[in-house]
């Protein structure tokens, strides 16, 4: 096949149907260089190939686009004739997460909703790429063990997180998307399977941007959906960042993601549109998780009354209500009314962040504040535990990162908060910057208090371990240090009272769990002057260098 | 015959064991998929999946329920893996010293590279189709003689090993066939499990199933020996040469013949002319005359045979004839078909997985 065949034909008759096209700006001498390949190979086994044996030719989706639209174009070309069958491999939802739900089976408590959870959460971070999915699971390691065993062991410890619960829901609005009628025909074979990809590609469109900055809200209409399926057809990697506001097309003409080379890749605009209304039951999922956890259970009975005489599939209806129980439909700080917020202008703006932490676009009208937690603060605990972060040079940022506090507090600038504390008194109670440094630091408050002992607990070993490695002439970064306490020491689960695993207070030298320092100021000056007053032990120095 | 590991398995997958499980059953002659997919998108994964899953129910198939694997010629076939690396295919060969020094224009070395170019897919085809089906009889000989529990167990072990060292070296058939006896599967084979094809459990097929598999053995030395001499070529450059010198010894022959028959006449000669000087002597009473006479028989007699002797040597002929076999890697062309039909007939079907096309960003068309 000659890819330059390809490359040069004109798109004029696509534009002229109303199919915008586009042509990478980037990848094109890989194209070239696969198709010329797989030409070269072909005309010399054709034999081969043809009579003896069974061939599998494995290439990028780059290749399979480019041969789609040849023959599309031509009237069987020669194209036509190299391949038996093309497929383009595309896992669905369900294929991984019941791969990912096998990987699990056999746990001991035979817990139904962790099974379904963990598979949503594998198929939410992998979006749906099998690479990805080993990747998704080795985060769920926290030791040296076999991965089966860990998953089996600690799954439900695992997956309390509430931010584990929202990215499911996330990943349950795309299944329930894809399975509804009428948009489910499309997937229930692999009949299409390029029409399956950009459907795909469409419906993690809002994850990855969520993923990505989530306080920056988004723009999305059809344009920028097609610009998105064109980008992730072609393989081209383009500058900014994509589905920022003001970034669609026509919002600036010499944006190279505004404006494509109307050459090469299509779309048929009938895909598009169904893509389209996807998309926007998806937004309509997102907003609503009533609406979502009403919609799960409602498919199947109607499914199920539109088979008349045919008994109903209680397997299929149990799951369905599985996974509506999955649903997060409210966080630490009260009821969640959904992911996003869409204005009339189509502008998406995020309410809480992967961590499940509210953001400052949302309102009262999606998240209700427990009043009551403002009485259980003490605002100088706060202050001082933040002077005693920075003494031992962690943020805690940091250590929310590495599970050492519950993930609301995960973005939280300390710096932020100590500024707008301090400046509480001078500032009028409503004003906006207030209320939401009172609220982090309310949210701060809330995870001390049910971690504080062992993090007291923690912060010594930290101090120890850095000021014990400084005298062997190491210099451990925080990472590195937080990284290895988190690989040993697992974190007390919440509701435990922050009880501390014996071995812990051996290390500290502690006979009883420390006091919960956020409820004792004085606490925190003994914990402080312990940590001043300490003397590494000594160790053996490590052999000079002769 | 290890239970499969997990896997997420997409539409597609299905759709390949099933063309699989027909292109075992020889419903298919040939078949070329394109499979494509991001990077990630478990395109490796996905294919060798479903060609372990096709091995892995043959082999039980083999032992539970031979009939369902009749195909190829009513003989059961299970898919061998042959994966080939993409870059490698289109990589020229590295030219010969003869090549070399006849390429001393650069246009005759733009051909030759071109040829060479178009050689390479075979060599390296047919190199990594002998190492697929080595390591798979390897392993089926390693296997059975594990699983022999007689006394003859501990010698089938290490004479499994042996023969995994031998297959690296192009065995010919009667080294092959040394080794499948010593192993005790001459007539069986290597191929397929010690339990498998009872005739119990082939039911009303059982005949069938006893009479396909009796040969089984000599069919698989066959296709490894073939396997062999292609590889042979791939690997080396190999003459074969055959000199016919009959013609020479039968000039030899004739030549001492005629001596012989010089020297017998020579005496019959002497004799006559005796015999006629005596006879003459006796008849005219005269010893000169007689002795005379006897010399004059002898003179003729004796120009005589000299002049027949002359004649026979102006007739002999000399033949010489030399026979030179092409291995060359231009017959891999006709080699390969043949090898793969081979070891189709040993019931191994062939399915070459051409991977990593998508990682040719530095192959540019200039290159070629």
């Amino acid at each position: 096949m000659n890819a330059g065949k390809v490359q040069d034909e004109p798109a004029e008759n696509e534009a002229q149907a109303g199919n915008e096209t586009t042509k990478p700006d980037a990848g094109d001498e890989a194209r070239t260089s696969t198709a010329a390949v797989i030409e070269d190979i072909i005309d010399r086994l054709k034999h081969l190939i043809a009579d003896h044996g069974f061939f599998c030719f494995l290439a990028d989706r780059n290749y399979y686009e480019m041969i789609d639209q040849t023959i599309a174009k031509g009237s069987y070309p020669t194209e036509h004739t190299y391949f038996s069958r093309r497929i383009l491999i595309l896992h669905r939802p369900a294929d991984l997460i019941t791969y990912a739900e096998q990987l699990v089976q056999g746990h001991p408590t035979e817990d139904a909703l962790a099974h379904r959870l963990f598979g949503l959460v594998v198929a939410y971070r992998s979006r749906m790429n099998f690479a990805d999915v080993g990747r998704a699971i080795d985060a769920f390691i926290t030791t040296d063990e076999h991965l089966i065993e860990i998953l089996r062991e600690d799954i439900d410890q695992l997956l309390t997180g509430r931010e584990m619960r929202l990215a499911a829901t996330v990943q349950l609005a795309i299944n329930e998307v894809i399975l509804t009628p009428p948009f489910d025909v499309h997937f229930r074979s692999d009949s299409d399977p390029a029409f399956m990809q950009m459907a795909i590609d469409a419906l993690y469109f809002i994850p990855r941007a969520w993923a990505r900055d989530a306080r920056k809200p988004i723009t999305l209409n059809e344009t920028r959906i097609r610009e998105e399926i064109l980008k992730r057809k072609c393989g081209c990697i383009h500058g900014g960042a994509e589905g920022e506001v003001g970034s669609g097309s026509g919002a600036d003409p010499a944006d190279p993601v505004a404006s494509p080379d109307p050459d090469g890749i299509t779309i048929p605009s009938d895909d598009l549109s169904v893509i389209w209304d996807m998309v926007e039951l998806q937004i309509a999922l997102l907003s609503d998780f009533g609406k979502l956890r009403d919609a799960i259970v409602t498919r199947i009975e109607a499914k199920n009354q539109s088979l008349p005489g045919a008994e109903i599939d209680k397997d299929e209806l149990d799951r369905a209500k599985t996974f509506r129980d999955i649903v997060l439909t409210e966080t630490e700080m009260g009821q969640l009314k959904g992911l996003i917020r869409a204005g009339h202008d189509g502008t998406l703006t995020f309410l809480v962040d992967e961590n499940c932490l509210a953001l400052l676009g949302g309102s009262d009208r999606e998240i209700s504040y427990d009043e009551n937690l403002k009485a259980k603060m003490d605002k100088n605990a706060i202050a001082r535990l933040i002077q005693l972060f920075a003494s031992v040079n962690i943020d805690l940022a940091t250590l929310a990162r590495h599970q050492f506090l519950r993930s609301t507090v995960q973005l939280m600038n300390l710096s932020d908060i100590a500024a707008a504390l301090g400046e509480s008194d001078r500032t009028r109670p409503r004003d906006e910057r207030l209320r939401r440094a009172e609220h982090d630091a309310q949210t701060l408050a809330d995870a001390l208090n049910a971690v504080g002992s062992w993090l007291s607990t923690a912060l010594t070993i930290l101090a120890r371990l850095r000021k014990d490695m400084s005298e062997l002439a190491q210099t451990p970064s925080n990472d590195e240090l937080l990284r290895a306490l988190v690989r040993h020491v697992p974190m007390p689960s919440e509701g435990t009272g922050g009880a501390v695993p014996p071995a812990f207070l051996a290390m500290t030298g502690q006979a009883a769990p420390l006091p919960i320092l956020t409820l004792n100021t004085d606490a925190i000056d003994t914990f402080s002057k312990a940590l001043a007053a300490y003397a590494p032990p000594a160790l053996p120095r490590a052999p000079a260098a002769p | 015959m290890s239970a499969s590991p997990l896997f997420a398995r997409p539409a597609a997958y299905y759709r390949l064991i099933n063309d699989l499980r027909r292109f075992a059953q020889d419903e298919l002659t040939g078949r070329s998929y394109l499979i494509a997919g991001h990077r990630g998108a478990g395109k490796t994964t996905m294919v060798l999946q479903a060609i372990r899953q096709m091995r892995d129910k043959a082999l039980q198939d083999s032992v539970n329920a031979p009939t369902a694997l009749l195909g190829r010629q009513s003989r059961p076939q299970r898919p061998l893996v042959v994966k080939i690396v993409g870059r490698s295919l289109i990589e020229p060969l590295a030219p010969t010293q003869e090549e070399r020094e006849q390429a001393e224009n650069k246009e005759a070395a733009a051909t030759q590279g071109h040829q060479a170019m178009a050689n390479a897919a075979l060599v390296r085809l047919t190199i990594a189709l002998y190492r697929a089906l080595a390591r798979e009889v390897a392993a089926a000989a390693a296997l059975h003689a594990t699983a022999d529990t007689s006394l003859h167990g501990p010698r089938r072990r290490e004479v499994a090993a042996q023969l995994a060292l031998v297959l690296d070296a192009e065995p010919d058939a009667g080294q092959l066939r040394h080794y499948w006896k010593l192993l005790g599967r001459l007539d069986r084979g290597l191929l397929w499990p010690p339990e498998a094809f009872a005739p119990e459990k082939a039911a009303e097929k059982g005949d069938l199933v006893r009479r396909h598999m009796s040969d089984q053995g000599f069919r698989e030395i066959v296709a490894v020996a073939t396997a062999a001499q292609a590889f042979q070529i791939c690997a080396g450059q190999i003459t074969y040469s055959r000199i016919d010198n009959q013609a020479a010894t039968d000039e030899s022959t004739l030549t001492t013949t005629t001596k012989i028959s010089e020297l017998v006449s020579r005496v019959a000669i002497l004799f006559a002319g005796t015999a006629a000087g005596a006879t003459i002597a006796v008849g005219q009473n005269s010893l000169p005359i007689g002795l005379g006479a006897g010399v004059l028989v002898w003179l003729l007699g004796a120009v005589t045979m000299t002049l027949s002797t002359t004649r026979t040597r102006n007739r002999t002929q000399k033949l010489d004839f030399t026979f030179l076999r092409d291995r060359s890697i231009q017959t891999l062309d006709r080699e390969l078909p043949l090898m793969i039909d081979r070891i189709r007939d040993a019931g191994l079907a062939p399915v070459f997985v051409i991977d990593e096309l998508d990682k040719l960003d530095k192959v540019g068309s200039s290159d070629r």
